[in-house]
């Protein structure tokens, strides 16, 4: 499998070397990365990881309606190898075909699919057939990662993994969406999980309201339900609410499906105050009840043009954790900007415990275009943690934006 | 928390230093286009203009054709909050394609600007930042078909624009709108392009966790507060650092009565399964240790299966010999006995 998908990501990159004859619209970046950080235990060791990656994203190639896409990195490390170096992994290779009026849509090939429950990465089909802009049914299909896989290049044959569904959407009413949903995962020739679902999305003026269920077929039994209610103000206040209700169910090929997990409930509020033209108040409030313990945690902030900076507090089940964020930038010139995040915190990962982890993590750091669409990113991060009293780490990026539109082009695929 | 206030400190600095910065030129829009009655196009030059990049503000000279300088200085703060120290207008970074003479070649009335431009007209201080139209209001020209809706058209970074297209919060918020009625991710987003961007699985910059997030998510994991499995399948990536024996146990895991009556770990466990599915492997499980069908009666030992197991009819373990259920059950292939002897009686 492997090999057929380097194959098919080596010809999307051929393809993206000839497609600039007749593609309309070509996206992608190519980046290089490098990461330097030393290891303490069980001794001392330094690593400068080196991670080259490509996106490519051909719309309307060689013929109107076919689209080429293919996103993969290859990682290894400069100073000390690592077993797995040189690490290749595609997170997507497929190619797709849309008709004008986008009445059926099929793409074929490695790609992260969620249709309502459930996402993961398959190498399979999707299709989808809509009927003016009311009605939508989409069917897929195809060769899934196992239980357990640890990179997306060990996904198995048909007859080990595999998984299929089927979503419909009915968009016709003037203000509501009504959604239903199937997945079925299959291990070993046996039905490893089934569920089913359906959500809504509902929208009049300033309110919007989505609610969803899941049900679990072979356990009989609800896995989600979920509402959740925004208001959005016409001074620019916004308030949201959502009520979750959730009960964990592993596939039947995890041995923890057999255990009695209980659900828990969960209540969120997530106020938005507009303080000015760009400055913002945010506040988030959750507060969850599990059959034994409550957690709650809230986070206070404030956002100026882009940044943000508040205090995060939780305490209960979870553990306690009391601290503050920033993350601040400035443009110092029309094309180079800096930028610096802190994180500084004390907490408990268990309330039981007697003595509170300090943790503190911050990076300063520069983007600078260096020519149109070729840009440089450099980052020192300094850390301390529970594992390291000061780490050390330095993060430097290379990229290049590509993109070309031919005139003539349209559409919004 | 000496630290804590030096950081806040700092940051108000940060903050009220940019707020000071962009405050130096005011103008009464309402003034000159509701009392006046002025067009928009007096003033702003734009039928010429094709890049969003280009400065359609009036020059010092376009004032002077009605307000007189000659009392300068004192006049000067009619405009300038800060006489003794000008400034010029900075121009926001564009970083889009907007033509606004193919926008107003039909047209050049302030109707038309004002349909972008809501509000203009009505403010009466500081104009920067005001009146500049929100992505809503271009989809209601721009809807597909009569004028294309694909943002490649104007190759806007809505990631540069800060709060212009989505509101403030949004990398936190953009979950729950994803799925609402009438929102189209895709007309401006091709979807695995764009959320790879952040969704890239192995981030090392701090731009989705903080960067000690390692050592510190256990508790928005066990808290529910973030849903890891809308980014992570929890089942596998979980396993790739918490395998069983390969870190420091958990302190609730050395308390008297965890693995001793009263048996703590069992309401744990229902009460967060998915915690304990994050370290202990499901190849080797450390509850069958305990949790066997010993005797090979049923009902005899420490139980941890729901309810809705009982109604499981079908199943793997018909075809599989070594399906999980073996780990602690015996397999006797015989009615009545074991195993089998659960449903299938003599």
């Amino acid at each position: 499998m492997r090999k057929i998908i380097t194959a098919i990501s080596g010809a999307l990159c051929l393809f993206s070397w000839l497609a600039p004859v007749s593609a309309q619209t070509i996206r992608g970046n190519i980046y290089s990365e490098f990461y330097s950080y030393q290891t303490k235990l069980p001794e001392r060791q330094n690593y400068v990881r080196s991670l080259q990656g490509v996106r490519l994203d051909i719309r309307d190639a060689l013929v109107p309606g076919l689209s080429f896409y293919v996103r993969g990195r290859m990682a290894s490390d400069i100073l000390s190898k690592l077993g797995t170096d040189p690490d290749f992994r595609v997170f997507g290779a497929y190619l797709q075909y849309s008709t004008k009026g986008d009445e059926f849509t099929v793409k074929a090939g490695r790609q992260y699919t969620y249709e309502g429950i459930g996402g993961f990465t398959m190498d399979g089909a999707k299709a989808r057939f809509n009927y003016r802009k009311q009605f939508s049914l989409t069917l897929f299909g195809g060769m899934t990662p196992g239980p357990t896989f640890y990179t997306y290049d060990e996904i198995g044959k048909w007859d080990q993994s595999n998984a299929y569904g089927a979503r419909v959407q009915f968009k016709g009413m003037k203000r509501i969406k009504v959604n239903f949903s199937y997945l079925q995962r299959n291990f070993n020739e046996e039905t490893d999980s089934q569920l089913a679902g359906v959500d809504f999305q509902y929208r009049k003026d300033r309110l919007s309201t989505a609610g969803r269920l899941d049900y679990d077929i072979i356990f009989r039994r609800v896995k989600l339900v979920s509402l959740r209610p925004r208001y959005a103000f016409s001074s620019g206040h916004s308030v949201g609410l959502e009520y979750r209700y959730s009960h964990p169910t592993f596939n039947l090929n995890n041995f923890f499906s057999v255990v009695e997990a209980e659900p828990y409930s969960q209540f969120r509020l997530t106020p938005s105050i507009k303080l000015s033209d760009n400055m913002y108040g945010t506040v988030l409030f959750a507060y969850t009840i599990f059959d034994s313990g409550k957690d709650l945690n809230m986070r206070l902030g404030g956002s100026y043009k882009a940044q943000s900076a508040g205090i995060v507090f939780s305490d209960g089940h979870a553990g306690n954790k009391f601290g503050v964020y920033a993350n601040l930038r400035a443009r110092i010139m029309d094309k180079a900007e800096v930028f610096a995040n802190i994180d500084m915190y004390s907490y408990k990962l268990d309330s039981d415990e007697a003595d509170s982890e300090t943790a503190f993590s911050s990076s300063i750091g520069a983007r600078y275009e260096l020519l149109q669409n070729l840009g440089l990113r450099s980052d020192i991060q300094y850390l301390t943690n529970a594992f390291y009293s000061s780490d050390v780490r330095f993060y430097g990026r290379i990229e290049y934006d590509l993109y070309s539109r031919q005139n003539g082009g349209g559409g919004n695929k | 928390m000496s630290s804590i206030a030096v950081f806040f400190t700092i940051t108000l600095a940060f903050l009220s230093f940019q707020q000071k910065k962009a405050d130096s030129l005011k103008f009464n829009h309402a003034k000159h286009v509701v009392e006046v009655e002025m067009k928009c196009v007096d003033c702003h030059i734009v039928a010429e203009s094709d890049r969003a990049s280009d400065n359609n503000l009036p020059a010092m000279k376009k004032c002077e054709e009605c307000h007189s300088t000659s009392e300068a200085p004192s006049d000067c703060v009619l405009c300038h909050t800060d006489p003794a120290n000008p400034k010029r207008v900075e121009m926001p970074r564009r970083d889009m394609t907007f033509s606004h003479e193919a926008h107003v070649e039909k047209s050049q009335s302030n109707d038309l600007c004002l349909s972008c431009h809501k509000g203009i007209d009505k403010v009466t201080g500081r104009s920067a930042d005001a009146g500049y139209p929100v992505w809503d209001d271009c989809f209601k020209c721009h809807e597909g078909e009569s004028a294309s809706s694909d943002c490649s058209v104007n190759r806007f970074n809505p990631s540069r624009n800060g709060n212009l297209v989505h509101p403030v919060g949004w990398e936190h918020e953009h979950k729950f709108s994803a799925n609402q009625a009438g929102q189209d991710c895709e007309s401006c987003h091709h979807s695995e392009t764009f959320c790879s961007d952040c969704h890239a699985g192995d981030n090392i910059t701090g731009s989705v966790h903080e960067l000690n997030y390692r050592y510190s998510h256990g508790l928005d994991a066990k808290g529910k507060v973030h849903d890891c499995q809308s980014c992570h399948d929890t089942e596998q990536f979980c396993s790739s650092c918490h395998e069983q024996g390969g870190g420091e146990r958990p302190l609730n895991h050395l308390m008297a009565g965890w693995a001793t009556p009263p048996y703590e770990h069992g309401q744990e466990a229902r009460n967060d399964i998915e915690s304990c599915a994050s370290c202990h492997s499901t190849e080797a499980p450390v509850c069958a240790v305990c949790h066997s069908d010993f005797d090979g009666v049923r009902g005899t030992n420490p139980p941890i299966h729901p309810e809705s197991i009982d109604n499981m009819e079908e199943g793997p373990w018909h075809e599989d010999s070594a399906y999980q259920c073996f780990m602690c059950h015996t397999n006797t292939g015989t009615a009545g006995a074991g195993f089998c002897g659960y449903c299938h009686g003599d």
